[in-house]
């Protein structure tokens, strides 16, 4: 949500982004059609077998094997110039940083995209699309929460990570904001 | 060539358009 509330500025920078995980297309294409990511490429790797295995970013010992978060930046030539692992699902960083290396290119423009998959007839209740009726309530959740053990806390540390985790909530909030269908 | 440039010239190659690519992993399975 926060890469779609951002993608005027990606296209001006001459990118695209490219979203993979290891749903099936079908629940890919629901979320496509639920979420305003209009320009947002969705790529299916189930088992991780295509693309997340090889990039590291594959953990099979949860859900039966499931994508750990990340977001990288790719130059024209396919070299990283920009690389953040999760280390777990919750774990989401500042996009700043990667915007930086973006436009750090020094591309030229592009046009915005046309995004998928596209399946009109895809069932939009199908178990397992996240929706944009329960973005609000669960990020609320995780920053109430956050913001609870960000004050009971004791260790620096502990403090950090519970104010990182409310400060991730919050932007995803704002995003939200700026993207959600009026 | 490693297989992580393999990997990454194959992400290049799912471009409609774009010069550079901004790459999320997201988990799925909600």
């Amino acid at each position: 949500m926060r890469l779609a509330s951002q993608s005027d500025r990606i296209h001006a920078a001459g990118g695209e982004v490219i979203a993979i995980s290891v749903d099936p297309e079908e629940r890919q294409a629901a979320m496509f059609q639920r979420w305003p990511t209009s320009s947002t490429t969705y790529v299916s790797d189930p088992g991780g077998e295509t693309y997340l295995q090889a990039m590291g970013m594959f953990d099979p010992k949860e859900r039966g094997g499931i994508a750990l978060p990340g977001l990288f930046v790719l130059d024209p030539d396919g070299k990283l110039v920009y690389e953040y692992r999760g280390h777990d699902f919750a774990d989401r960083r500042d996009d700043e940083e990667a915007f930086a290396a973006l436009e750090g290119l020094g591309l030229d423009a592009i046009e915005p995209v046309a995004g998928g998959p596209v399946d009109e007839s895809v069932d939009l209740d199908q178990k397992g699309a996240f929706t944009p009726r329960i973005l609000v309530p669960y990020f609320k959740g995780n920053r109430f929460g956050a913001l609870a053990i960000q004050m009971r806390a004791e260790g620096e540390e502990a403090k950090r990570l519970a104010t990182e985790h409310r400060e991730m909530a919050d932007a995803i909030l704002a995003a939200w904001e700026q993207v959600k269908p009026s | 060539m490693s297989a992580g440039n393999d990997v990454y010239e194959s992400i290049l190659s799912l471009r409609k358009g774009g010069k550079a690519v901004v790459l999320m992993i997201y988990r799925g399975d909600w």
